[in-house]
């Protein structure tokens, strides 16, 4: 290669152009950026700040931004669509890979793809012939252009072939924060908040932009943070205070928060009316545990103070009582509808229950369970008390709302698996018992992704009978209960909370569609491989959980194309390699603004466009195109092209109203200029109520279109009020019946192996023995092993959700970040095992072991090792020479340690041994 | 007269590194060349620890030790007290690199790439075969802060007279400007919250503050 | 290389550290010399080249650390402030003396050579000091170091040289004895105050491990044998001979630690830690690496 010498020296002033675009690597995006273009090569990344008002983190972009030039150079980029010679598959045979054309691509795709239309879209057991994953927390959507429209047009598609998701997500939160706040995630009101006690929520790791800008400005202004976790992140770096903990016992410390507020402090310290008036705190619960219910109406029933009866909770005017023992007479709707009549029987108040419920989970209890002292528990308790501001208010945009700025946050492996309800439970309460669900200040919603619509938070609400916020809940009674699942993880037949959106199938038991591939579980349909998967910005090979095994499970599947950056685990046994854009090679508009995941809360909400910054790289294709490509193989133009107009990409062509059409003529191939223009138009129209229909050309220029979004909007609370509905807070009676009557349905099927997992579904969770869970589980499997050590993981933002482990220039901006490319032991207990800096250890669980270099830190508890991001890469170019070990690769899939959620934890029981020197 | 500085504000960092690459674009350093970066600092013992991110670089120092050392003049310190290297006078004895006291200066003697000995299309764009064989580090996007103050821009205030790590930081950590203008945002800054500079005892009178409290 | 620890510098490879050992021999011999000419009649031609050859082979070495070698010529640009570049106007002016000296036999040219030899030989100590990078250079503790293991190496290589000699003066073995008893003291000083918190533990460790290996070979048996050669004459040529050597490799010793083994950089520190969200509370300092930890 000839150089030419230049004679600048900084960026600055050799810049042809600048574009305007978006980076949505990871779920806390998007985030705007301009990419530096000279002589048609991007040269460099650059946050948008011209966006620095509209966009709520100044409009910068994190470092995983600057990867994506790296990206589209990247030497061992695939280019050129390939097919696989090797009929074999398996990690040791090589695939055989050679180069072919788009032409023969295609033909072979669509003669797969026509095959399975001839054949029947479902199989023999029922599930979907064709199957599609991808990862990143959803975010490779936003990379795809038009194909979320061609798979509509297809019909079935088995969407719930994980990727690791479930141990890698925050799944508790996704379902039980949708239950009870249209929380898909849970975010402090931080730039309000004063108090934030976070259970390893690594905020500053993986809250992206918006979660790291919103975080420094919240601690210049004295907000304190306590960081509850047992190594300290960057997170527990970033606060006031560390305080390590024994993992999966958050849950004790909680309890014991509560039980500080309920019983050492006087009842005023709560919010009293926000109990009554906004809560199922009053309703009146009966002898089976479920409410007493108005035998008319069949509405749940309060004790009245004033009028001394108990009514339904409705009836206006009442003053609800909280706590005491009523004899009242009612309905008791129990399991599978059946009702008892109750006349005159004592009955208590849900909140009394609560009391009890906590009333022997003392600081000293907790502390032992914790590995904590026990005046640290009270202190903290007892800080977030008096920081609750109860009765204050605040004015927003013209609104008073309550003023509660108090919050508690969750980190992943504290909000999934077993644990995770009774965290997620226990966090949704201490914002209730101080009116800080939902207010400024106080714990809230971000955005749903199992109610809907989808692109509408607010519009999400409705009432369910009880008076609660009504969910989607998969159907448990006899009649409606899904026996034969829909798909290979069953999420409809066995997690009534997953609901049945289009996130759903991704968010039920993803792993069990592995899991059953070896292990056929009794009486559900025999478990099969899709005839074609498609696999895109997922690599489950790496990233599952037991990667090595779902690698041995994925080489059996017969039919796989896998869209390619680069080779990878998971494409290696693939039969057909495409190569899409990556993200400055590509279009695509994308909706942005108002409340997203994580901690983006705009005050504005519009729209943003990714565009081609440069050329496509070799053979490489605009998703948008390959998808139309697809559509027109397959015979499916105008159902495509119908799904695209019916706002398949994410907005309606047509408004309903008549204010405007831009649909695209159905029966007519379009290019994707056209189609994007299209979307665009909508896209402006829909913004300024069809006042307004600039197109593609105009986001080029421009980038971004917004419109101004309520900071009300932020918050449930005056909806709520509005709407006359209260949060279903404390006492879970649906939770409790729903529990009953899938049990019931699994019986009636012969289905025993859900039993463990049937045990969640509490009225009022209590504390089990969690850590004891994983160490029995270890015990079992290993025929008796002593496993002395947790293993954990961490985000590190250099990596999570990037795709970018093939990239130099975040590996080495990684490095500098202490615990990278390595396993973290503390060093005081590295020192008695005579493990030194650097030094070759290998770590061992009842399923395999890896092995990696050791990293001697004080802020990491003695009983537990870390792992940060996923490695153990035995083919992805650059990151298989890392030698970075994972703990996906000994983490075992485990029915046992699978929750009712039907996800479990990244945890894992671990012996540790040093096996050689520092190099 | 103008001091440019550099202040960090340490209770906002969070080592994140977006300083680090933005500066690996933008001055398009070879790898592992990095003119900005964020160290991770650990004190204490189990369980009483404290972690802290602090990014470092070339300090800028109004007592220059490399400067003073450099036997080719191509070290030198403008009005503004921005320290430059002249890429065409230096001789490579890599003599500043033992004066620095903060390892801000390094020296890259053959073409490194980040995959190997071939550029990729990005790297071959920005290759700049002058920067080989000499003493390179940060200058404060010197040539930036020029061609915005010819458009009349305030460093530190307006993007594109400012250095890309401070545009880039998504914590607001880090910000620069004119030390002696008692009324620069850096000004204020250092007026209102403790700081402290590294190696102060050193004399070497470094121009990147930090502020801890 | 980058470490927030204090770790050995590898700016300066073998090839500087070559600089240092043979220039501060060559011109440690340049000045002995001088004094053996004017004082004692000595014949010093060959010898002088031998030294300039010796500072020459260190340059040579330098020249071939450098990024840029065809530019070596800007390295005369600053002798206002850098001792680098006084040295090259020292080496340069030395040289030429040197060669006049040798051509000519002009006492007052090798007075002069000794001279610059003398400059030169500060210049090194001077380079290493002004280098506030590294703390086990830049105390001034270095600068008696280079000087008196230039002199005694120096005045070994002389004796060695000179062994032959006839007209050798008497007072060459008594000057080594000396010679190497300042330079011991010099380098025992320069630990000392290494140790008393000047340098990062890894150097004060470091030092402790090389303090016997220094003693011995640098001192104990250089200046034993010494005076073995003055007591029993019949031994004189051997004992003088492997003192002479052992002289020479023990102040090369010295050097090559000080330059390649001791040449810790000054670390990364944190004087406080910053206070997230909760204001007033006084928080530790770092240091990673020195002994204020």
């Amino acid at each position: 290669m000839k150089f030419v010498s230049r004679k600048f020296r900084t960026q600055a002033d050799r810049v042809d152009k600048k574009v305007k675009t978006f980076c949505y690597q990871c779920v806390a995006g998007p985030d705007l950026l301009t990419v530096n273009v000279r002589n048609g090569v991007a040269v460099g990344i650059e946050p948008d700040l011209s966006a620095a008002s509209v966009h709520p983190g100044g409009g910068k972009v994190c470092v995983k931004a600057f990867g994506i030039v790296q990206k589209a150079y990247h030497p061992n980029r695939v280019l050129t669509p390939m097919k696989r010679t090797n009929p074999n598959k398996g990690r040791h045979e090589d695939p055989g890979f050679v180069p072919i054309t788009w032409d023969e691509a295609m033909d072979i795709i669509a003669d797969k793809l026509n095959g399975v239309r001839a054949t029947g879209l479902l199989d023999e057991s029922g599930y979907p012939r064709v199957a599609f994953s991808s990862g990143g927390g959803g975010t490779p959507q936003s990379y795809m252009g038009s194909l979320p429209a061609f798979l509509a047009a297809w019909g079935p598609v088995d969407f719930g072939i994980g990727s690791g998701q479930g141990v890698k997500c925050t799944h508790s939160e996704h379902l039980y924060g949708e239950l009870w706040h249209r929380a898909f995630t849970v975010a402090a009101d931080t730039p309000l908040t004063l108090y934030n006690v976070s259970f390893g929520a690594n905020i500053e790791a993986s809250g992206g932009v918006c979660g790291v800008w919103r975080h420094a400005n919240a601690r210049d202004r004295g907000m304190k943070r306590v960081q509850i976790e047992p190594a300290l992140s960057i997170t527990g770096a970033c606060s006031a205070e560390w305080v390590p903990i024994r993992p999966k016992t958050d849950p004790a410390f909680m309890y014991a928060m509560i039980h500080v507020a309920l019983y050492e402090h006087p009842r005023e310290a709560l919010d009293i009316p926000f109990l009554k008036d906004r809560t199922g705190s009053p309703y009146l619960i009966a002898p089976d545990g479920f409410f007493l219910r108005d035998k008319k109406t069949k509405k749940p029933l309060l004790w009245d103070l004033k009028t001394k009866k108990a009514v339904p909770f409705d009836t206006p005017g009442t003053d609800p009582a909280l706590e005491g023992t009523f004899k009242v007479s009612g309905l008791e709707v129990g399991v599978d509808g059946a009702a008892t009549e109750h006349k005159n029987i004592e009955c208590r108040p849900a909140f009394s229950h609560l009391l009890d419920h906590v009333a022997n989970c003392t600081p000293e209890w907790a502390a032992k369970i914790c590995d904590v002292p026990v005046d640290t528990i009270r202190r903290v308790a007892n800080e977030f008390v008096a920081n609750a501001h109860v009765g204050e208010t605040i004015e927003i945009e013209g609104q008073v709302l309550p003023y509660r700025p108090i919050a508690v946050t969750l980190g992943k492996t504290v909000n999934n698996g077993w644990g995770g309800y009774e965290c997620c439970w226990a966090r949704t309460l201490l914002a209730t018992l101080f009116g800080a669900l939902e207010v400024p200040g106080g714990t809230l919603g971000t955005t749903v992704r199992l109610n809907k619509p989808l692109d509408d938070r607010m519009g999400s609400l409705a009432p369910s009978p009880e008076g609660f916020l009504d969910y989607p809940m998969n159907p448990t009674d006899k009649e409606n209960w899904v026996s034969r699942p829909n798909i290979r993880n069953a999420y409809r037949t066995l997690v009534p909370l997953s609901g049945n959106s289009s996130w759903s199938p991704a968010l039920g038991p993803t792993h069990l569609a592995w899991m059953f591939q070896e292990e056929p579980p009794k009486n559900l349909p025999k478990p099969t491989q899709p005839d074609v998967w498609f696999v895109y910005r997922t690599n489950p090979a790496i990233s599952a959980w037991d990667a090595p095994g779902v690698a041995r499970k994925i080489s059996r599947f017969p039919f796989v194309v896998a869209f390619a950056f680069t080779m990878d685990e998971t494409n290696h046994m693939a039969d057909v390699l495409l190569p899409d854009c990556v993200d400055i090679e590509s279009t695509q508009l994308w909706r942005v603004g108002g409340t997203k995941y994580v901690e983006q809360f705009w005050h504005y909400h519009g729209f943003a466009l990714r565009q081609a910054a440069i050329e496509a790289r070799g053979e490489s294709r605009d998703f948008t195109d390959i998808a139309t490509e697809l559509a027109e193989r397959t015979g499916l133009r105008d159902a495509y092209n119908n799904r695209i107009n019916r706002g398949g990409l994410g907005v309606r062509l047509k408004d309903k109203g008549g204010k405007y059409d831009f649909s695209l003529e159905e029966n007519k191939r379009h290019s994707k200029e056209e189609i994007w223009d299209a979307v665009c138009r909508a896209a402006s129209s829909e913004l300024t109520g069809g006042k307004n229909s600039d197109g593609l050309d105009w986001y080029k220029e421009n980038g971004l279109k917004t419109e101004p979004f309520s900071q009300v909007n932020w918050y449930l609370y005056p909806k709520m009020v509005e709407m006359g509905l209260r949060f279903e807070m404390p006492y879970q009676e649906r939770l409790l019946r729903v529990g009953k009557q899938l049990a019931n349905r699994l019986h009636e099927h012969g289905i025993d192996w859900w039993e463990k997992q049937l045990t969640e579904y509490q009225a009022l969770p209590a504390w089990k023995d969690f850590p004891g869970m994983w160490e029995e589980d270890a015990r079992i499997s290993s025929g008796g092993e002593d496993f002395p050590f947790w293993l954990l993981t961490s985000r590190s933002m250099q990596y999570a959700w990037g795709n970018n482990v093939a990239l130099q220039m975040i590996k080495e901006v990684a490095d500098n970040v202490a615990g990278h490319g390595g396993i973290i032991i503390n060093a005081g207990r590295a020192a008695e095992l005579g493990i030194g800096e650097g030094d070759l250890i290998e770590v061992r669980s009842s399923l395999r072991s890896t092995k990696g270099m050791a990293i001697l830190r004080q802020g990491i508890r003695p009983d537990t090792i870390l792992m940060i991001g996923q490695f153990d890469h035995w083919k992805t170019p650059y990151a298989k020479n890392l030698h970075t070990p994972s703990m996906n690769t000994v983490t075992p899939m485990s029915m046992r340690l699978t929750d009712a959620t039907g996800s479990s934890s990244d945890l894992v029981r671990v012996q540790v041994r040093r096996i050689g020197e520092a190099a | 007269m103008t001091r440019y500085v550099m202040v960090a504000d340490l209770r906002r960092c969070v080592g994140c590194q977006t300083c680090t690459a933005a500066c690996r674009h933008t001055n398009a350093t070879p790898p592992g060349v990095q003119w900005r970066r964020v160290i991770d600092v650990e004190v204490g013992e189990y369980p009483d620890v404290q972690r802290a991110f602090m990014p470092v670089g070339c300090m800028h120092c109004a007592d220059p030790p490399c400067m003073a050392v450099c036997p080719s003049t191509a070290t030198r310190k403008r009005d503004d007290g921005i320290v430059t290297i002249d890429w065409d006078i230096c001789i490579g004895c890599a003599y500043c690199s033992v004066a620095c006291p903060y390892q801000a200066r390094y020296k890259v003697d053959k073409a490194d790439f980040a995959y190997g000995a071939d550029a990729a299309e990005n790297e071959a764009e920005q290759y700049d075969p002058r920067k080989l064989g000499v003493s390179t580090k940060c200058n404060f996007c010197a040539d930036r802060i020029d061609e915005g103050c010819a458009k009349g821009l305030t460093p530190g205030v307006d993007p594109e007279a400012t250095p890309a790590c401070v545009n880039s930081c998504i914590a607001d950590a880090l910000h620069f400007g004119d030390i002696e203008d008692p009324k620069s945002n850096v000004s204020k800054m250092l007026k209102e919250h403790k700081n402290f500079r590294m190696h102060e005892d050193l004399g070497t009178d470094p121009g990147f503050y930090y502020l801890w409290d | 290389m980058f470490s927030i620890k204090p770790v050995v510098q590898d700016y300066w490879d073998w090839r500087a550290a070559g600089n240092f050992l043979f220039g501060g021999t060559g011109s440690g011999l340049m000045i002995v010399l001088a004094f053996a000419a004017l004082l004692g009649g000595v014949s010093f031609p060959l010898p002088a080249l031998i030294a300039l050859a010796f500072v020459g082979a260190g340059l040579f070495l330098v020249w071939l650390e450098i990024g840029k070698p065809w530019r070596f010529l800007n390295v005369f640009r600053n002798p206002f402030t850098s001792w680098m570049s006084r040295e090259a106007y020292a080496a340069a002016f030395l040289t030429l003396a040197g060669l006049a000296a040798a051509w000519t036999g002009s006492a007052a040219l090798i007075a002069l050579a000794a001279a610059l030899g003398a400059v030169f030989l500060f210049c090194q100590a001077r380079i290493l000091h002004a280098s506030r990078g590294i703390p086990a250079w830049r105390d001034s503790s270095v600068l008696p170091v280079i000087f008196a293991t230039g002199i005694a190496e120096g005045t070994a290589l002389a004796a060695l040289i000179l062994l032959a000699e006839p007209s050798r003066p008497a007072w060459l073995l008594p000057l080594l004895l000396i010679a190497l008893f300042v330079r011991a003291l010099t380098f025992f000083q320069y630990r000392k105050r290494m140790s008393d918190g000047r340098a990062p533990v890894a150097v004060v460790r470091r030092l402790a491990r090389i303090s016997t290996t220094v003693w011995t070979l640098a001192f104990a048996v250089p200046a034993a044998l010494v005076v073995i050669a003055m007591a029993v004459p019949a031994l004189a040529p051997i004992a003088t001979a492997i003192a002479a050597i052992c002289a020479v490799f023990g102040g090369w010793h010295v050097k090559f630690n000080i330059v390649r083994k001791l040449a810790h950089v000054q670390g990364l520190a944190i004087e406080r830690m910053p206070v997230r969200g909760t204001p007033g509370i006084a928080t530790p300092s770092a240091h990673p690496g020195w002994q204020r930890d």
